[in-house]
């Protein structure tokens, strides 16, 4: 086989092996774990297009082509084409492209670790005080009450985005304080230096602009009155409960009391995680 | 701990952002392919005006009727400057077009909900200026201090290429009895220049590839706890330790962004969220993070020296860290304004 046509079917394999990925993540469902929604559709064409290039040149990889002009000729005026026709490196492009994405669809477990949840902030409370301020009107409790619905229990259903931030603006946290809520999200070990009385979990979703690897980790921790719930770490789970505020080192953070918690399906995967 | 924790997290990571940013590569790499076979060489000549510096101020504002992020500009310009788009242009609109682009500008202005259009607008002047400056300075430089040894090779071979078509044309003009003979067969058959098209696209697609997967190896690296038992301070605790410096946010967080390598269309809802940052820093951020990034540092490659590339990426730090310094101001006098959605104050 000759080197030319050898590098031309390395290529395509590399091709075909990027394309792969990304409808296999999108078929599977799992693309939800990798990707901001927006980028869903962007990503299953790519890898469509990937995977007919591929197979396109590797149907083709055997044929000689040629441009229609004798490249040898020897006045060297403009005649419009000048392609370059150097080859790659076979060992790189399966070194580089093919291996690394076989190993890493090998060894991924398409979530976070616990550790890397944590080195994401789990733990951490941030402030984005601007997050309210996008409001028009006055954020009151009347208007958050206007605007959340209730389940039949009387719980309001707030995103754990929206209370996270609550903390650190102390007007917003004033409206949320004593509210009655429920909200979804994943069940973890509470972090040991946060939980003295030993009597909380902690409730977290993960929050993505374009990948995973921009994702940030918000968590709210569940205070429980009698014994810690018996859900394994990263359960899907509705809490219940009642929102109050602390301070802890100098900043607010926000958490449930008095909490109930049932494990439920996780949200329609098309939400993300 | 290295495979049940490390590595796992590193490879989620390193395939998110290799599904995120494979496609606008391939996206450029086919354009790039098609640029190949069927773009004359002497087209960008008819298409750019003769005055250079006229033409490299066109270059970056061309994203506004080409729009290509930072990832998918690269194998384009690739193309470009061996069709004989001088590298002084090409490197402006490279720079420019993931940032002066009407895609970039919405998502700044969608993200910045108390003053978009001060963040969205001063984002795309200051992107554009910036990149015009730097291809103003590439204007005096020597190609081969700029271009791959290979690439400034080919781009003196266009140039042979246009001098002798300017003999040529020139003598025309003196000796209409000239008889130039093209005796080869420009109606190619469209099938091979097909597949010569979609040969080329997947050539640069690899050859880009293999540097795209360099870059994110490094930043998934970065962005993984790292396998060791004591604890490590996250890079995000580092960064917003900086906030409240005048030199050090804006140092910071074109750190971050150089870090974080994301893409110009949606890096501006992270640049919303870093609120304990002055706009001034988070300009610098979206400024500097679509020019020069760990991934791109790698992409850049395929076309520039090394030798160059450091002096951009330092040339941008310190420019674009200037001028967010100096803007600052202009930000804090516009916060303090009574404004009725402030609701903090």
């Amino acid at each position: 086989m000759k080197k030319a046509t050898l590098n031309q079917i390395i290529s395509s394999l590399a091709t075909i092996a990027w394309g792969v990925v990304p409808v296999y993540f999108y078929a599977s469902g799992t693309i939800f774990k990798y990707l901001a929604p927006s980028f869903h559709l962007i990503a299953l064409i790519g890898g469509l297009a990937m995977v007919v290039l591929g197979l396109f040149n590797l149907i083709h990889a055997n044929r000689t082509v040629s441009c229609g002009h004798d490249h040898s000729h020897e006045h060297d005026h403009d005649h419009g084409h000048d392609h370059d026709h150097h080859e790659q490196n076979p060992v790189a492009a399966l070194c580089l492209m093919i291996l690394p994405v076989i190993l890493c669809t090998g060894f991924t477990k398409h979530e976070y670790s616990k550790e890397a949840l944590r080195w994401k902030g789990l733990y951490k409370q941030r402030t984005l005080r601007s997050l309210y301020s996008n409001y028009n009107a006055e954020f009151t409790r009347e208007y958050l009450e206007k605007r959340t619905p209730k389940t039949a229990e009387g719980n309001f259903l707030v995103q754990l985005t929206e209370l996270y931030w609550s903390a650190g603006d102390e007007k917003i946290m004033k409206v949320y304080e004593d509210l009655p809520v429920q909200l979804e999200g994943r069940l973890i070990e509470e972090d040991p230096d946060l939980n003295h009385d030993g009597d909380r979990r902690r409730l977290y979703r993960v929050v993505m602009t374009c990948c995973a690897a921009d994702a940030q980790v918000l968590g709210v921790p569940l205070q429980f009155e009698g014994s810690l719930p018996d859900l394994p770490d990263k359960t899907w789970i509705t809490a219940r409960g009642t929102v109050t505020f602390e301070l802890i080192n100098g900043q607010h953070f926000a958490y449930l009391q008095g909490c109930q918690v049932e494990a439920t399906k996780p949200p329609d995967p098309r939400r993300g995680n | 701990m290295f495979f049940d924790t490390w590595l796992p997290d590193f490879s989620y990571l390193f395939l998110s952002i290799l599904v995120e940013g494979a496609p606008f590569i391939l996206l450029g790499t086919i354009i790039s392919g098609f640029i190949d076979v069927y773009l004359p060489s002497n087209t960008m000549d008819r298409l750019l005006p003769r005055s250079r510096p006229v033409a490299v101020v066109m270059s970056g504002m061309l994203g506004i009727i080409f729009p290509v992020c930072e990832c998918a500009v690269v194998p384009v310009i690739r193309r470009l400057v061996k069709k004989g788009l001088p590298p002084a242009c090409a490197i402006t609109y490279m720079l420019a077009a993931p940032i002066v682009n009407p895609v970039t500008f919405l998502s700044t202005y969608s993200a910045f909900k108390k003053i978009p259009l001060e963040m969205a607008g001063s984002r795309l002047i200051f992107g554009f200026a910036i990149a015009v400056m730097v291809g103003m300075v590439i204007l005096r430089l020597d190609v081969r201090r700029i271009l791959r040894p290979r690439l400034a090779d080919e781009v003196d071979a266009v140039e042979a290429r246009r001098a002798a078509a300017r003999l040529e044309e020139s003598a025309s003009h003196h000796d209409h009895d000239h008889d130039h003979d093209h005796d080869h067969d420009h109606d190619h058959d469209q099938g091979n220049r097909l597949i010569m098209a979609l040969r080329a696209a997947m050539r640069d697609f690899v050859d880009v590839g293999i540097y795209f997967v360099i870059g994110i190896t490094i930043v998934a690296i970065v962005n993984t706890p790292p396998p060791v038992d004591q604890e490590t301070i996250p890079l995000r605790d580092y960064i917003d330790g900086t906030a409240d410096s005048t030199l050090g946010a804006p140092a910071a967080l074109m750190g971050l962004a150089f870090l974080l390598s994301l893409c110009s269309t949606s890096d501006a809802f992270i640049a919303a969220t870093l609120d304990a940052f002055g706009h001034g820093a988070r300009l610098a951020f979206l400024v500097f993070g679509p020019m020069m990034d760990v991934k791109l540092l790698f992409l850049y490659s395929t076309i520039l020296t090394r030798r160059f590339i450091f002096f951009l990426a330092l040339a941008l730090f310190v420019t674009i860290g200037a001028v967010s310094i100096s803007v600052e101001p202009f930000f804090d006098k516009k916060n303090t304004l009574p404004l009725p959605q402030l609701m903090e104050q």
